[in-house]
């Protein structure tokens, strides 16, 4: 007997009208605009179709190839330096008893809250032309890719951190127990039990601090010189040459190491079984005096250079002029004296910050919940939710030159966005979707299973489950969502440099802009407010995660 | 066929299928209104694939669930009557005891002292009227479990589903709540279905036991019956438990194990040399110290004679376990080479002195000796 298909109910249909909403969503924010990117790509300048032509050219053009052959050797060179450094003071945090860990922690994590311009505009004030250690360089010019490399080793550290840290808190005391019972030594141990347990963290941290190096546009505009990468390029093409079709290319070209190394991290992610099971004990570091005090030595210096590049941008800022005259001022905070915005850009910055974070954590959270609790519908659930993992893949150039030819495009309906503060909004959503999204599902799959089907047959809604039940669960990640969005909204350049209209122009644009017109010093300043409020925003989010976690999540604490 | 009463839930024919495994092969049952029903089955068997199907949570891949005669195989979860207690008890972590509890009578027209009070009255019920304001967290799992139930009764269900309620608790809450269980059901009549793994139990709690084993019922009964007259040998094996004796039949009520022949008293009509299992539960096989004279134990006159002296064996005592009030022994016959577990009371082990090696008499008592066809089912 065939069985009567089971008829869906109120709710049912609701979550499949969210999730088709979500499908439509990062269609025309995500999918749609890479598809017309990759379209333009086949095109002439004309729009006529000339299939392979512009890649045979693009291989054809040695200055174009050396530029991707850079790309490549430089973010090699910066993932390789980033690693060892980040693993040891990650180590030092969550495997010594030295003191003083989390301000160290505090301190490797100033990079994230400041524009990737920032260690770059510090770098020229320290090593360049008339930089206060240029000696230290021996000639070498600081313009080039030892100013990319430093700068990115500065602007990546953070980001490798954070995963590196979490794969090594993730330690069981009981491997320790049996290796030292077993009489393996201290090197021993490390190489057969501390290594293998860190690997795919390891793995996942040379990835993204890949994709982050060769993604980046800020840093090697300004301190590149003559040194061109991928991302430069995009940039001469479609602003200096007008040469849409070429821009495409060239974004393709950025856009495949970054979809492999974003592949390749999936897949070892995918490999990766729990190490920690809930029997597992967690490990309390031991006092051993001279190995915590070597690492302290070296948590240290990497804290002071940090600490060193954002106070040499604090200083530069302040100076009257360098290095001539090094009275202090606010002169150079008087932005109106070097760009046509003035303190402008500041506010549009904060603005789209504020729509991002608030938007951006609505569309993420209810997103991840109904692809999460629908029942059925499989196919398009899981087709949505490698649109919604695509995004990481995709770098901010190539996202915003895609909008360009998407929203731009005669006929295009949604057109009357191009130029306002919506699609910068729109493109910022799209642009951080992944780790919001992966924030917001990690957290829903903590939830019990069962609750939807409590709520089922108690008859309460979906709806009024979500609100008293899964927020409020959630709470801290939703707010660690929004303060991920706003603060990269603040940061990023890569991502907008294409999209700002005549009166949407932001801060970071603006450091771009007094930086290329020779206003180093009021382009610092600019770097300076935007730190100060990441910095701020962040404080006020722990004073509120606090806050709220006194009042809503009592039942936390036994 | 002509129906003189709708029974409460009906059960027709049921399947669900994962991929190319059939969960549940063409289920039926009827459970009367008021009953407490036990789904009791080794881990896999489709128990709780079948109470979720109950439930509206799966999909079933054929056949048809009517209660009170209504068809609800294509109702969802939310327009079906029931209640739920999960094995995790999905207590919402963010709201006290009495929020869990009034989470489905809030929204519903009812007025706020109205929600109030039977909120009250329930935790009542489940003896946890002092805990209102504590949350989830702050309780013991034997505490939590209440709750949960509290929340599952408190929109008045007319039908009760249990998902192993008791399996994460420690045995002695359990046995404990096993008994306010039974003394809720009584009182309060809802017709209850829970799924366990646990005979114990499923035998001390239901008014009927489903036995279930790969997607099919394998018998429905009383606990008395399900215990008493199992009707196949896995039944025997499961519920309780059993020497499963492979053997063939060699003449009206004689079967040949492993060489020796053995008098059964329960024979299904079956021809001759059929390959049979036979079950003898080890409370029921009686021992005697050993004698000589195989046919003439000393203590002739306390113990009840065996229909058949052909199931009078001697063996040893292989190995002794001690399991509190009584003994399990695992005895070595010598006729054919085979082990047999039987139980003894502690007291009448420590009497006889059984010990390892020790030798012994043993009857396999013939109206204790069921007969299986085939032991393609036994386990």
């Amino acid at each position: 007997m065939r069985a009567a298909w089971q008829r869906l109910d109120r709710d049912d249909l609701w979550m499949r009208f969210g999730v088709v909403l979500l499908v439509l969503w990062l269609a025309v924010t995500l999918v749609l605009p890479l598809g017309t990117l990759l379209i333009k790509s086949f095109r002439d300048a004309d729009g006529a179709w000339v299939g392979l032509a512009n890649y045979a050219s693009y291989f054809a053009t040695p200055s174009l190839t050396q530029s991707l052959w850079n790309s490549l050797w430089v973010s090699t060179l910066i993932t390789a330096l980033v690693l060892p450094l980040a693993y040891v003071y990650a180590y030092a945090l969550t495997r010594s008893a030295m003191p003083g860990k989390s301000v160290f922690k505090a301190l490797a994590l100033i990079p994230i809250l400041a524009p990737s311009l920032l260690p770059a505009i510090s770098l020229i004030y320290l090593f360049g032309n008339q930089g206060l250690l240029k000696d230290w360089l021996f000639g070498a010019s600081i313009y080039g890719p030892i100013g990319i490399v430093i700068s990115q080793v500065f602007y990546c550290f953070p980001h490798a951190l954070m995963i590196l840290v979490v794969a090594l808190s993730m330690a069981d005391a009981r491997h320790y127990e049996a290796a030292r019972v077993l009489g393996a030594s201290k090197r021993r141990t490390f190489w057969t039990v501390t290594l293998p347990g860190s690997k795919y963290g390891l793995i996942s941290a040379g990835f993204v601090v890949f994709t982050l190096a060769i993604t980046d546009f800020g840093i090697a505009k300004v301190i590149g010189g003559r040194f061109n990468v991928l991302a430069t390029d995009i940039f001469k093409q479609v602003i200096g040459q007008q040469n849409f079709a070429m821009g495409a290319v060239v974004g393709f070209v950025l856009l495949l190491p970054a979809v492999l190394a974003f592949g390749a991290d999936r897949w070892v992610q995918y490999r990766q079984v729990a190490l920690l099971t809930a029997r597992a004990v967690p490990l309390v570091p031991v006092r051993h005096t001279v190995r915590d005090a070597s690492l302290w030595l070296f948590c240290a210096l990497v804290a002071l250079a940090m600490l060193v590049m954002l106070g040499m941008a604090v200083w530069a800022s302040l100076v009257t002029r360098w290095p001539y005259n090094l009275t202090l001022t606010l002169a150079n905070y008087e932005f109106s004296n070097f760009d046509s915005e003035g303190w402008q850009a500041y506010r549009n910055s904060l603005q789209l910050a504020a729509w991002t974070a608030v938007l951006g954590t609505v569309i993420v959270f209810t997103g991840a919940y109904v692809l999460e609790k629908t029942r059925g519908f499989a196919l398009v659930r899981g087709a949505t939710q490698l649109m919604a993992m695509l995004s990481m893949a995709v770098p901010g150039l190539v996202l915003g030159l895609a909008y360009i030819f998407f929203f731009n495009a005669p006929g295009n309906p949604l057109g009357f966005v191009y130029g306002t503060l919506a699609i910068l909004v729109i493109n910022s959503i799209a642009h951080f979707y992944t780790v919001s999204h992966i924030t917001a599902t990690t957290a829903l799959k903590q939830l019990d299973a069962e609750f939807e089907a409590v709520s089922a047959s108690l008859k309460v809604s979906l709806g009024r489950m979500f609100a008293r039940v899964t927020v409020p669960v959630c709470l801290p990640a939703v707010l660690d969502i929004s303060i991920y969005l706003f603060v990269n909204a603040m940061t990023t350049v890569s991502a907008v440099i294409f999209l700002y209209g005549s009166d949407t122009k932001l801060a970071a644009v603006s450091i771009i802009h007094m930086d290329e017109a020779g206003f180093t010093a009021a382009a610092a300043a600019m770097a300076v407010v935007i730190v100060a409020t990441s910095a701020g925003v962040k404080l006020l989010h722990s004073l509120l995660t606090w806050q709220l976690s006194r009042r809503t999540q009592a039942w936390r604490v036994r | 066929m002509t129906e003189l009463k709708t029974p409460y839930l009906d059960v027709r024919s049921v399947g669900k299928r994962f991929g190319a495994f059939w969960a549940l092969k063409d289920v039926s049952l009827r459970i009367e209104a008021g009953e407490f029903v036990c789904f009791l089955g080794p881990s896999g068997c489709g128990k709780t694939t079948l109470l979720r199907i109950i439930a509206g949570l799966e999909q079933q891949d054929g056949g048809q669930i009517l209660q009170k005669g209504r068809d609800i195989s294509g109702l969802p979860s939310s327009q079906r009557d029931f209640g739920i207690v999960f094995q995790s008890y999905a207590l919402f972590p963010n709201l006290n005891v009495k929020d869990n509890v009034g989470y489905g009578l809030q929204g519903k027209g009812l007025g706020r002292s109205a929600v109030a009070d039977r909120v009250k009255g329930l935790l009542e019920l489940v003896g946890l009227a002092q805990s209102g304001a504590q949350y989830p967290a702050q309780l013991s799992g034997g505490m939590q479990q209440r709750v949960a139930l509290a929340r599952a009764l408190a929109t008045s269900p007319s039908l009760l589903l249990l998902d192993e309620p008791l399996s994460a608790l420690d045995a002695r809450v359990r046995a404990h709540l096993r008994t306010e269980l039974r003394q809720l059901h009584q009182r309060l009549g809802v017709t209850t279905i829970m799924v366990t793994h646990d005979q114990e139990e499923a035998l001390s709690l239901a008014d009927r036991i489903v036995v279930m084993n790969h997607g099919v019922i394998e018998q429905v009964g009383t606990p008395q019956t399900i215990y008493q007259q199992p009707c196949s040998a896995f039944v025997a094996d499961f519920v309780g438990k059993t020497n499963p004796l492979p053997a063939r039949l060699s003449g009206p009520g004689r079967a040949n194990w492993h060489g020796l022949e053995l008098a059964c008293e329960h024979l299904p009509h079956l021809p001759d040399h059929t390959e049979v299992t036979l079950t003898v539960r080890p409370e029921d096989i009686v021992l005697h110290p050993h004698s000589e004279h195989g046919d003439n134990p000393e203590n002739h006159g306390t113990l009840q004679a065996p229909l058949h002296a052909s199931n009078r064996l001697g063996a040893t005592v292989h190995n002794l376990e001690f399991l509190g009030p009584f003994c399990r022994v695992s005895m070595h016959l010598a006729q054919n080479g085979q082990i047999l577990v039987a139980d003894v009371p502690t007291a009448q082990a420590l009497h006889m002195g059984l010990a390892a090696q020790r030798r012994l008499t043993i009857d396999l008592p013939a109206r204790h000796i069921r007969v299986y066809g085939a032991h393609a089912r036994a386990h």
